[in-house]
């Protein structure tokens, strides 16, 4: 899969999947460079998927860096039992949980919800937000579950399959956990909104 | 009103109900302003999440990754070759130490017999000396006996 090559990050498997399946097999057989071209074609949806978790591109950066060795490491224990991008996916949502939790040890909790709140609450101009800073406090409202979720569904375009193979559990408990976390970034963009709305009338008065 | 329930707006927002289905739900979604909400809330999610660009492809984080794999592989290496000996160090040691002891002694027992022989020979050497010199003196003694006859 690789959404870079499409306008709306369509899932691309096909002809690319089978040239990363050969590539595996070459770095199974101890073929250490072809590791660079594995490296350099999910490169981008993986930093891409870490940075949103971690909602902190240098984080991302980071936590990509940990899962392509985690990868290599243990590359020899894939058996294409499901596609390499799901288990890619699943090794950097491993890395991405064990860097939160170690986060949420260091208390950054605190800073997390003040930001919510922050989105949620507060009175003034700088409400009005570009896309990218809603979608950096939507993914910083929600919870890591939901979170993770609806980038796999939205941002990745990954189907039920995938996700149940990226998160390891049945396609209904994807079903169940994605309606729960659409429910929660409605609720939460609504709120972002209607906060917009009050301001706006307030400058206009 | 019947409203579909919330797994089939689930998956007519995610395009997984068959055509006849779809336009079931199409046309309550056309009357029906509270599905409708859901809907639009559920495309608001994924244009959000849609309008984050991926990060630029970067050769050298690439670099940076191969980098990091290339001196796993050498800690891997350093690795091996250091629970070899500590696996195989005490056994490969006691070997060495045996062959040592062996050779040795094989050695000791080899110059301990040279040492014999050279003994032995020297043992024969110094009886013929000891028989020659015992000759010589009777020879001698005789001489000059015969020598005294004669001069008397």
């Amino acid at each position: 899969m690789n959404p870079r090559n499409s306008p709306h990050h369509e899932p691309d498997p096909g002809p690319q999947r089978a040239a990363i399946d050969r590539y595996v097999k070459l770095v199974q057989s101890g073929e250490m460079n072809a590791y660079t071209e594995i490296v350099r074609h999910f490169e981008a949806p993986i930093r891409g998927f870490c940075t949103h978790i971690l909602n902190d591109p240098a984080a991302g950066e980071d936590a990509a860096q940990e899962t392509f060795l985690k990868a290599y490491r243990t590359i020899r224990s894939f058996r294409g039992e499901s596609s390499f991008s799901s288990w890619l996916f699943r090794i950097a949502r491993n890395t991405c949980i064990d860097i939160l939790r170690k986060q949420k040890r260091e208390s950054t909790k605190a800073q997390r919800h003040s930001l919510y709140e922050e989105g949620r609450s507060e009175g003034s101009a700088s409400q009005r937000l570009e896309a990218q800073e809603q979608l950096s406090l939507l993914l910083q409202a929600l919870s890591p579950v939901h979170r993770e979720i609806l980038l796999l569904r939205e941002y990745h375009h990954m189907n039920y399959d995938e996700i149940s193979s990226v998160l390891q559990c049945s396609i209904d408990a994807v079903k169940g956990r994605l309606k729960r976390a659409r429910q929660e970034a409605q609720e939460y963009l609504r709120h972002l909104h209607e906060n917009e709305n009050v301001v706006q009338r307030e400058e206009t008065l | 009103m019947i409203h579909p329930d919330s797994d089939t707006l689930e998956k007519f927002f995610d395009r997984e109900l068959s055509d006849e289905q779809n336009v079931s739900v199409e046309r309550h979604v056309a009357i029906c302003s509270e599905c409708r909400d859901f809907l639009v809330g559920s495309q608001m999610t994924r244009t959000l999440l849609e309008s984050s660009p991926l990060p630029t492809q970067s050769e050298s984080f690439v670099h940076s990754v191969m980098e990091k794999v290339r001196d796993s592989e050498h800690q891997r290496f350093a690795f091996q070759i250091r629970n070899f000996f500590e696996q195989w160090g005490f056994q490969a040691g006691g070997l060495a130490f045996a062959a040592l002891l062996i050779c040795l002694s094989l050695f000791r027992s080899d110059s301990l017999t040279a040492t014999d022989e050279m003994l032995t020979y020297r043992q024969v050497e110094l009886e013929a000396l000891d028989s020659f010199e015992s000759q010589f003196t009777l020879s001698t003694v005789l001489g000059v006996y015969s020598d005294s006859e004669d001069s008397l």
